[in-house]
């Protein structure tokens, strides 16, 4: 059921309904659809290229990559509150990409690109201004991206591009100890945790196109929740451990879905003849954001989820 | 570096940028291309031809072939990659998952699938893939210089066209393409010298046109320009403060830059605050997307032969780079991320624009790269160079739309049939704008160079 199409018809549009059939839909949507998109807020105007958005915590705050120069991508923070923005950290000649912090703020990781390896991972720890970087093994053009922290802190999984493939693996917050978690054929990626820290969420090509699986924290019992002919893309798990939403491109274009955690249910989320992309969950799951194209203008936007 | 000016055309939110002037020695690229005289003599001069202009669209890098236009479903895992594909407008013939708005207009254009390239390096495989030729004294590789080259296909339509109020030959950039070590030498006028070089026009996501060689004064705009006065005046003060040893080159890019500014027409054809909100935003709010548009109003214009380079640099990730096709390492997320619906979104909408405006017919519109990437994924999951077999797009000017010319093997390494080279691409583009056999042996240009039938 496509329920933004519905809720968006204009209810003198629709066709005289008898007290019955009333209150048939309305137990109908009270029992099926828990998940709807109003009209979102945009958060930005600028337009230019942007990806990744992310929560900061601790404040009212989400960092996103910007594409604030032809030649650099760099982090982006905006205050939710007032609505201003400033780079998160002074300007660097490298690209940055992919942040993410740990839950009490203190180590942030993101990705930089480098003259050796093409892009490090770079963990912060911003109490004693101290900086790690690790550098994906193997050959000069290996990188790194997408990198989330463990439910304790205590590791930063990612994607890695090494000898080997693409694989979702994880280093300590010293950028030590690497540990590959997936060893699949195909391409894995866009790994995202459950709230309890117990599953990894990713994407994976291992049976041809991308789809969804699942897979526990330390990388057996791989599930495969998804199973479409057009890609399935960046899942994003609830905070209340229910949902996953995620891209998909099933209709045409980018859209966002959201669907049981199980993989039961998908329904689409958006509905825009555009891009809809990175969706994030706010920290209390009631929005999502996106990075979504309209008019060609590439901007953050904030939808309610009921 | 003497930088005059920098103006920017009012964009959705009526912004506008200071413009600027440094006065330094180093005047690269100043050659003085043939730019008095009249557009009715570039009118005269493209009548016989199918295509008035030709509008190559540059993606420099190296696209991956496999993931975007030649799809190979039934390949082995290590080869195919991730992406489904889909029904295109063509029947029988599948573009990946990408790729949707092109799909839909499939018949608009054709694709080659079997073009070929004698390097594997982007510098040497970009300039081989410009001019049509290798370089004579050892190129990118050796100690060579531009000289080595042939001329570029721009340079040479530009020359056959001669002289009007714009340049002939026009590349639209922050730079001319190439990678972190230097540029192609091919990119412009090769062993006939830099009076043949493209005139170069950069164009930002803010719709903000600057012209790198000749920056222009604060406070220029393009309706100032068209104050020759003030044009004058300011390039005098400018001209008094550059010393003896670059006052020749000075000169010429004094004359340059008077006969581009002296016509309000080509002024004008440089400002995007032209076009409609809706136009602009339909582009894209890109470098990318403006730059397209501009390239459009600039063939709108008259200009024989427009570059549009999807980038400055071939790398993706370097430090200095800027997104180029060069997909060493993430190559699937990336071009899922930006490059696929980048490329998806701009150029469907300009061909929609040209066709709108009644221009395809006289517009040929070519897309491609350097070259491809290996059909076999890297051992990092990614793909590298691969130059025996990749893409070109075709579209108006008098090429067939609809058509899929050549067919790679079954892993997309090779070319199955109809290998198609870079002289074979250079001679069908000027074919179709009126350079002649007879002209092109006048011009000892292209001489193996043989038609792409499967177009014609």
């Amino acid at each position: 059921m496509d329920f933004c199409r519905f809720l968006r018809v204009p209810l003198a549009a629709r066709p005289p309904v008898s007290s019955t059939r009333m209150l048939y839909v309305v137990l109908t949507l009270l029992t099926t659809t828990s998940l709807t998109a109003a009209e979102p807020e945009r958060l930005t105007t600028d337009g230019v290229m942007k990806f990744s958005p992310v929560y900061f915590p601790g404040e009212n705050a989400i960092v996103y990559c910007l594409h604030e120069e032809p030649t650099r991508v760099a982090l982006w923070k905006l205050n939710l509150d007032d609505g201003t923005t400033k780079r998160l950290y002074e300007p660097e000649t490298s690209h940055q990409f992919d942040a993410a912090f740990s839950s009490d703020g203190r180590y942030h990781a993101f990705c930089r690109s480098s003259t050796s390896r093409q892009l490090v991972l770079i963990i912060k720890d911003v109490e004693l201004q101290s900086e790690a970087e690790f550098q994906p093994p193997g050959e000069l053009r290996s990188t790194i991206r997408t990198p989330i922290f463990t439910k304790d802190d205590s590791r930063i999984l990612f994607t890695l591009s090494a000898p080997g493939g693409l694989q979702i693996a994880s280093v300590d917050i010293q950028g030590k100890d690497l540990q590959r978690l997936t060893q699949s054929a195909g391409t894995n990626y866009w790994p995202a945790l459950s709230p309890d820290g117990k599953q990894i969420v990713f994407s994976s090509s291992r049976n041809g196109n991308f789809d969804l699986y699942v897979m526990t924290a330390d990388g057996r019992d791989v599930r495969q929740l998804t199973s479409t002919k057009t890609r399935n893309i960046r899942p994003a798990w609830s905070p209340d451990g229910t949902n996953i939403a995620f891209t998909s491109a099933r209709d045409g274009n980018y859209e966002i879905y959201i669907m049981q955690a199980d993989g039961s249910d998908p329904r689409r989320f958006t509905e825009n003849s555009e891009r809809d992309d990175y969706a994030t969950w706010s920290p209390d799951g009631k929005h999502l954001l996106t990075i979504s194209e309209r008019d060609g203008a590439f901007d953050v936007y904030r939808w309610r989820v009921e | 570096m003497l930088n005059i000016g920098n103006y920017q055309t009012r964009d959705c939110q009526g912004m506008s940028r200071r413009s600027f002037l440094k006065i330094g020695t180093a005047l690269p690229l100043v050659g003085s291309l043939p730019l008095a005289g009249h557009l009715s003599n570039l009118a005269s001069a493209a009548e016989s031809a199918h295509a008035k202009s030709i509008m190559l669209v540059w993606l420099l890098g190296g696209p991956s072939h496999l993931d975007l236009f030649d799809p190979k479903p039934l390949a082995p895992m290590e080869y195919r990659g991730p992406f489904s594909t889909i029904d295109t407008k063509t029947p029988g013939v599948r573009f990946t998952e990408l790729l949707p708005q092109l799909a839909a207009r499939s018949d608009r254009f054709s694709l080659v699938r079997t073009n070929i390239n004698y390097n594997g390096g982007h510098r040497p495989a970009g300039s081989i893939g410009m001019t049509g030729g290798v370089a004579t004294d050892g190129g990118e590789d050796g100690a060579g210089t531009p000289l080595g080259y042939p001329p570029n296909f721009g340079s040479i339509l530009s020359r056959h066209r001669g002289d009007a109020d714009l340049p002939g030959f026009m590349s639209i950039g922050r730079n001319h393409p190439g990678d972190g070590v230097g540029l192609s030498l091919g990119y412009g006028g090769g062993k006939w010298g830099k009076r043949y070089d493209p005139f170069l026009i950069a164009c930002s996501d803010n719709s903000e046109v600057s012209l790198p060689e000749l920056k222009l004064l604060d406070g220029l705009n393009p309706s100032r320009l068209i104050n020759r006065q003030l044009v004058l005046k300011q390039l005098d003060d400018a001209r008094r403060d550059l010393d003896s040893r670059a006052f020749e080159q000075w000169d010429n890019l004094y004359k340059r830059a008077y006969s581009l500014l002296n016509s309000s027409e080509t002024i004008q054809a440089f400002d995007l605050a032209s076009e409609s909100e809706e136009t602009r935003r339909a582009y894209g709010k890109t470098s990318f997307g403006q730059s397209c548009l501009l390239g459009r109003r600039l063939v709108e214009a008259g200009v024989p032969y427009v570059q549009v380079n999807w980038s400055q640099f071939v790398e993706v990730f370097f430090s200095f780079s800027d997104y180029g096709w060069d997909t060493h390492s993430d190559n699937f997320g990336l071009l899922a991320d930006w490059h696929g619906p980048l490329l998806d979104r701009t150029f469907s909408v300009l061909l929609d624009d040209l066709e709108d405006r009644g221009m395809l017919d006289s517009t040929l519109v070519v897309c491609m790269g350097e070259f491809g990437r290996t059909p076999r994924i890297n051992d990092i999951a990614s793909r590298d160079h691969w130059h025996p077999c990749y893409f070109s797009l075709w579209a108006g000017g008098g090429v067939k739309p609809g058509r899929v010319v050549g067919t790679s093997d079954n892993n997309g390494e090779f070319p199955a049939v109809d290998p198609i080279s870079p002289e074979m691409v250079g001679t069908t583009m000027l074919e179709l704008a009126g350079v002649t056999t007879q002209i092109r042996a006048e011009m000892n240009v292209l001489p193996t160079g043989r038609l792409i039938d499967g177009l014609l």
